[in-house]
């Protein structure tokens, strides 16, 4: 028992899990980038994941098997990350004098094993629609009690510029800190909020967020006011993620700084060099 | 009088659209003139300023050449006075695309690799020392500062378009920490295929290293704040921190690529310094999926 925990919590099983991952994730940027493939592969962005994967109508069994590929590769390298920790941990509490620099670097990996569980929950929790259209007065109902209303659209530019291509659109004929939507959210018939969406700046009450996408050219652009196409999710891990990331960042510049003259300041007896059992 | 001098240059001049119909609606013909003849004036600045920004293009290629070549003859005084000319060189064509796009150069891959030759010049500049022999650190630096030039020479020089989102601080935070990731993990490469060709020098050659494994953990450090600031931009423009496309699975190859480098062990048996070709190579993985998503 003791030599599978040893094995399983050692670098060479860490190493060996990436390359895993390093394999299966070019795999999925080739096909990504093959016609046939690529349009299935983007679709897997329509709804959340969860859905995506149980829904027999919806997506290529290829790229859920890939999918469950890249997930399996991911939980092996959940469990030498769980049993490396669990390993430092308890030589660390053993050791006498360990540097802190060693508790930094166990702090980023469980900050890692933090991230890597939200972007999984973001996969597995919540829920998504993607491009949802809209036009003055329109309303969409979701998640059984909730419903979205775009009471207004306030554009001040000229909607022909909506016909044009992203590159076309330039600072000066489209102003995305200007144009905006007003929009209502319900629930069970109850208006709970009610605030204003702009491209890049998303409303959001609790764990739901209202995302516009874009706008929409009106049918007749004289009379019409542009419709927008939104986006509605719910993820209830992604405060979660959106924290233990940039501490994870931290952890790493301050293991960084840390350890930045450490071999030098070592005798040239104490070197260890090309030693077995060390990461960089 | 501006008229005159700008048809000089046979340049045809189109108002734009919007101008012809404001004409159209109340015919000011001194509105109209004076309109014109501001647009042919920034027109005739950003052609002078495009002629001289590849000028300044050359000569930094030109002058980066010369200094490569002046330390391969060990002249070490005017080698330094080239690179410094090369620096002020590369520098001004940053200034220049700033001028004339309005946005800091990182945007597409000829800004995006100008730019990280620049970064990569300065650190080479300012954090190598002189050695006698050779090959050394500055050579690797130098080899990686050309290899930049020629890669940029070999596709077109244009600047990105300056979309309306361009000064969205998280789309300018994603494209200008990855140039400064790009640049200095190809500064760590430098370090860490030096300590392989010192292999024989053990203790300097564990001293590059480390040094290599210093700038590799900066470079990592830049990389996922770049990675971050793509998340927030992507959550706040689709709803969604990730999405499914290549550009985000490249990503995830360079971050387990560089999760690999700091990973991997020594073999027993086998060739000997998988973990120095694995973490040399990373500036180079990086590079070339700069150059793919540039073909984007």
């Amino acid at each position: 028992m003791k030599e599978i925990a040893r094995k399983l919590s050692s670098l060479s099983f860490a190493g060996w899990s990436v390359v895993a991952l390093i394999v299966w994730c070019t795999l999925g940027i080739v096909l990504a980038g093959t016609e046939g493939f690529s349009n299935q592969f983007h679709g897997m962005n329509d709804i959340i994941i969860r859905d995506w994967l149980t829904s027999p109508q919806r997506g290529a069994f290829f790229w859920k098997v890939w999918f469950v590929g890249l997930c399996t590769a991911v939980v092996v390298l959940g469990i030498n990350l769980i049993f490396c920790s669990w390993n430092k941990f308890a030589s660390l509490i053993r050791a006498n004098r360990a540097g802190a620099s060693k508790y930094v670097m166990l702090a980023v990996h469980i900050l890692f094993g933090l991230v890597a569980l939200g972007h999984f929950g973001s996969f597995m929790l919540g829920y998504k629609y993607e491009n949802i259209r809209l036009v003055e007065g329109q309303s969409f109902r979701f998640d059984r009690v909730f419903s979205i209303r775009l009471e207004d659209v306030h554009f001040v530019d000229d909607p022909r510029v909506l016909q044009m291509a992203y590159r076309d659109q330039t600072p000066a004929n489209f102003h995305y800190r200007l144009n905006y939507g007003d929009m209502v959210l319900s629930k069970g018939g109850e208006e709970v909020y009610r605030g204003r969406v702009y491209v890049l700046k998303p409303i959001r009450f609790k764990t739901i967020q209202v995302t516009l996408k874009r706008f929409t050219l009106p049918r007749s652009p004289e009379t019409e006011s542009p419709g927008v196409v939104v986006v509605i999710s719910r993820n209830p891990v992604l405060d979660v993620f959106f924290i233990a990331y940039p501490l994870m960042i931290a952890g790493i510049g301050i293991y960084l700084a840390m350890t930045w003259c450490l071999h030098y300041r070592k005798k040239p007896y104490q070197k260890k060099i090309g030693g077995k059992g060390k990461g960089i | 009088m501006m008229m005159r001098y700008f048809k000089l240059f046979f340049i045809p001049i189109v108002p734009p659209a919007p101008l012809l119909a404001n004409a159209e609606e109340s015919f000011n013909l001194g509105k109209v003139v004076a309109t014109v003849e501001k647009e042919a004036v920034r027109i005739m600045a950003s052609v002078t300023m495009k002629n001289i920004f590849i000028i300044l293009y050359v000569g930094a290629c030109a002058t980066y050449t010369l200094a490569f070549s002046l330390h391969f003859t060990k002249q070490r005084t005017l080698e330094r006075f080239a690179a410094a000319i090369g620096l002020a060189l590369n520098g001004a064509v940053l200034v220049a695309i700033v001028l004339i796009s309005g946005h800091l150069p990182v945007f597409n891959l000829f800004e995006s690799l100008v730019s990280a030759a620049f970064i990569l010049a300065c650190l080479g500049l300012f954090f190598t020392k002189v050695e006698r022999s050779l090959p050394d650190v500055a050579m690797w630096v130098w080899i990686e500062i050309l290899l930049l030039l020629v890669i940029s020479l070999l596709f077109p020089k244009v600047l990105a378009s300056s979309c309306y989102d361009f000064n969205y601080p998280y789309r300018i935070c994603f494209f200008a920490f990855r140039v400064g990731a790009l640049s200095i993990i190809l500064f760590s490469s430098a370090f860490i295929i030096q300590s392989r060709v010192e292999g024989k020098n053990p203790l300097s050659g564990a001293n590059r290293f480390y040094q290599g494994r210093n700038f590799l953990l900066l470079g990592t450090i830049l990389f996922l704040v770049s990675e971050y600031s793509g998340m927030v931009w992507c959550q706040n423009g689709w709803g969604d921190m990730w999405r499914w496309s290549d550009g985000h699975l490249q990503s995830v190859f360079i971050f387990l690529y560089l999760m690999l480098a700091f990973h991997i062990q020594e073999r027993r048996k086998g060739p000997r310094g998988i973990r120095s070709l694995v973490a040399g190579m990373s500036g180079f993985v990086m590079l070339a999926f700069t150059v793919i998503r540039g073909l984007d």
